[in-house]
């Protein structure tokens, strides 16, 4: 997918053994830049095996990766310096406020006042938190701690941003604001973007789709390729008190099944029932 | 080295917006003095005047009893700062500061030496107090020299308390365990550096395998120059070899085969074991993945 200098990210046979275990089997992939890539996967696939490993928190077994064309192992420093992360779980100061949980980790990356301050309020001012900088961490609410996490992240401009299931445990307006606050952040930056998640419907948001399964991947491709070679359309008719369904490759045919049924009292069409994509490439492999 | 200021700092803050974590470190403190005064003192003084007819013999139990009581506190006082290492890791915020573009070790020896900056400011608070109970209660005097040097094996001792947490804490996995570790810790090290039972009733076989503790052997120099001073004033009119025998009672010196250990082999031995423990602290952390 594109030229080596385009990619962002670079994975050759990798591979992670804990003693006889495989937690990744011989993966390779790569992302171009500007990209966003969602990582999908059941639990124990893989994926976060394969995020420490790109965080730069785990070392390999085998293989290559190369992230911002520098190879992991030999340029750790200039990797982390080109990324951020969001982990799972809160990874702030609960005790603190929320300045100074970002001042704190800003300093990590610059080393001096002046420049954390003005990056501080250049990140806040992006996603919209400035309100909430004197505020102790532990008094923010899930989806805030969450956008404070990703304002962390990306506190030194990096070029990927590594998201390893961010909006687990939150409420569905507390995971829309978190990607509403990403989408936005992304198209302003151009930021590539790799995440992995549990939610089907969160894989709308990605250009690419990578889907792990007992540590190799099983398919990797544009979305939309995704979406049209697995995903199945549902018609539900009720007809004289009786419920029927009827799964569909494509809208022509489901107009064709409510043809036939002249006396229905109500309908329902379902476009595309994400979470069943996953099964169904699951179940194809 | 902003940046590894920058965590130290993190990490102290840390510690003192934690009320209890401090209230306790300052309570151990209390009491392992506490603890002295009630129980230890006059058993230990009783005992000692039966072999041991010397003057003053009171002021120096005081001294060299409560000098030990000031390593322990060393200890524990790291405990209560390490637990926010332990705290960290089980709570993966460590992994936010490993994803910064500093070396592994940095992240580490920023607890580690944040660790002995909470050991020093206890241990220098009791010391402090030490000071201050033998300068109303006694004619004590000590020189300016053997006071450094006492101070500096304080230091000595704090590093030493604090790597060898951290060493535990790379294979503990929760601060429960590391708390219940730690506190069974300073229970044998009481016994180790001779807080509860001065180091000389000891059989000579125990002192030869103490002197492969880092801890029994910063004690024991340690008693050593802080109680010279007064030995020499109580053993004046003495026999020499009162003297030496007061020393070993009290665990100012150590055995090693049978030969009594001189201040300067003291030093070789503390200085090798430090040498070696960071060693395997560096050999540790560069394997933890």
């Amino acid at each position: 997918m594109g030229d080596s200098m385009n990619n962002m990210i670079e994975v050759k046979d990798l591979c992670k053994q804990y003693k006889k275990f495989k937690a990744i089997d011989n993966i390779s992939f790569t992302l171009q830049k500007g990209k966003t890539l969602a990582f999908l996967g059941l639990n124990g696939a893989g994926k976060s095996t394969t995020l420490n490993i790109l965080s730069t928190l785990l070392n390999q077994s085998s293989g290559s990766v190369k992230i911002a064309n520098y190879n992991l192992n030999n340029n750790n420093i200039n990797i982390k310096k080109n990324i951020g992360v969001v982990f799972q779980k809160n990874t702030l100061d609960l005790d603190f406020t929320v300045y100074q949980n970002l001042y704190q980790r800003s300093y990590l990356y610059f080393q001096n006042h002046n420049q954390c301050i003005s990056e501080i309020n250049r990140i806040c001012v992006l996603l919209n938190i400035t309100h909430l900088l004197k505020k102790p961490l532990k008094n923010c609410s899930g989806g805030q701690i969450r956008i404070i996490q990703i304002a962390r992240a990306l506190v030194h401009s990096p070029k990927l941003l590594i998201l390893d299931e961010p909006t687990q445990g939150l409420d569905p307006s507390a995971r829309k604001l978190v990607w509403d606050s990403i989408i936005k952040i992304q198209k302003q930056t151009n930021l590539t973007i790799f995440y992995s998640t549990h939610y089907m419907e969160e894989v709308k948001y990605a250009d690419e789709i990578c889907c792990i399964n007992d540590g190799k991947i099983i398919v990797h491709d544009e979305l939309k390729t995704v979406m049209n070679k697995f995903s199945k359309q549902k018609l539900i008719i009720e007809d004289n008190n009786i419920t029927k369904t009827f799964s569909f490759d494509n809208p022509k045919s489901a107009i064709n099944e409510l043809n036939k049924h002249p006396s229905l009292t109500n309908f329902w069409y379902i476009d595309i029932l994400l979470d069943e994509l996953f099964h169904q490439i699951s179940k194809e492999f | 080295m902003k940046a590894f200021f920058n965590l130290v700092n993190r990490h102290l803050i840390y510690f003192f917006k934690d009320k209890i974590n401090v209230l306790f470190t300052v309570i151990s403190l209390i009491v392992v003095l506490s603890l002295y005064f009630l129980f230890i003192k006059d058993f230990t003084i009783d005992a000692i005047k039966q072999v041991c007819p010397a003057n003053n013999i009171e002021q120096f139990t005081d001294q060299s009893m409560l000098i030990g009581l000031i390593l322990v506190t060393g200890f524990s006082a790291s405990l209560g700062m390490l637990n926010l290492f332990i705290k960290d890791i089980s709570n993966h915020v460590i992994n936010d500061f490993l994803i910064t573009p500093h070396y592994k070790i940095t992240i580490y020896t920023s607890y580690l030496f944040a660790s002995v900056v909470i050991a020093l400011l206890f241990s220098t608070l009791g010391f402090f107090l030490i000071l201050f109970y033998l300068k109303n209660n006694y004619s004590f005097n000590i020189t300016t020299f053997n006071l450094i040097q006492t101070y500096f094996l304080i230091i000595i001792n704090c590093f030493v308390s604090s790597l060898l947490l951290m060493i535990i804490a790379f294979f503990i996995k929760t601060s429960q365990s590391f708390a219940t570790i730690g506190n069974l810790g300073a229970t044998i090290i009481g016994f180790i550096i001779g807080v509860y039972i001065p180091l000389g009733y000891y059989p000579d076989t125990i002192q030869s395998i103490l002197v492969m503790s880092p801890l029994s052997t910063i004690a024991c120099a340690t008693r050593n120059v802080f109680t010279i001073d007064i030995l020499k004033d109580i053993t004046f009119n003495l026999p020499s070899d009162v003297m030496h025998e007061i020393q070993k009672v009290f665990g100012c010196t150590l055995s090693f085969n049978n030969d009594v250990l001189s201040l300067n082999q003291l030093y070789q031995v503390i200085f090798g074991l430090l040498f070696f423990i960071i060693v395997v602290y560096i050999i540790i952390q560069q394997l933890k993945t």
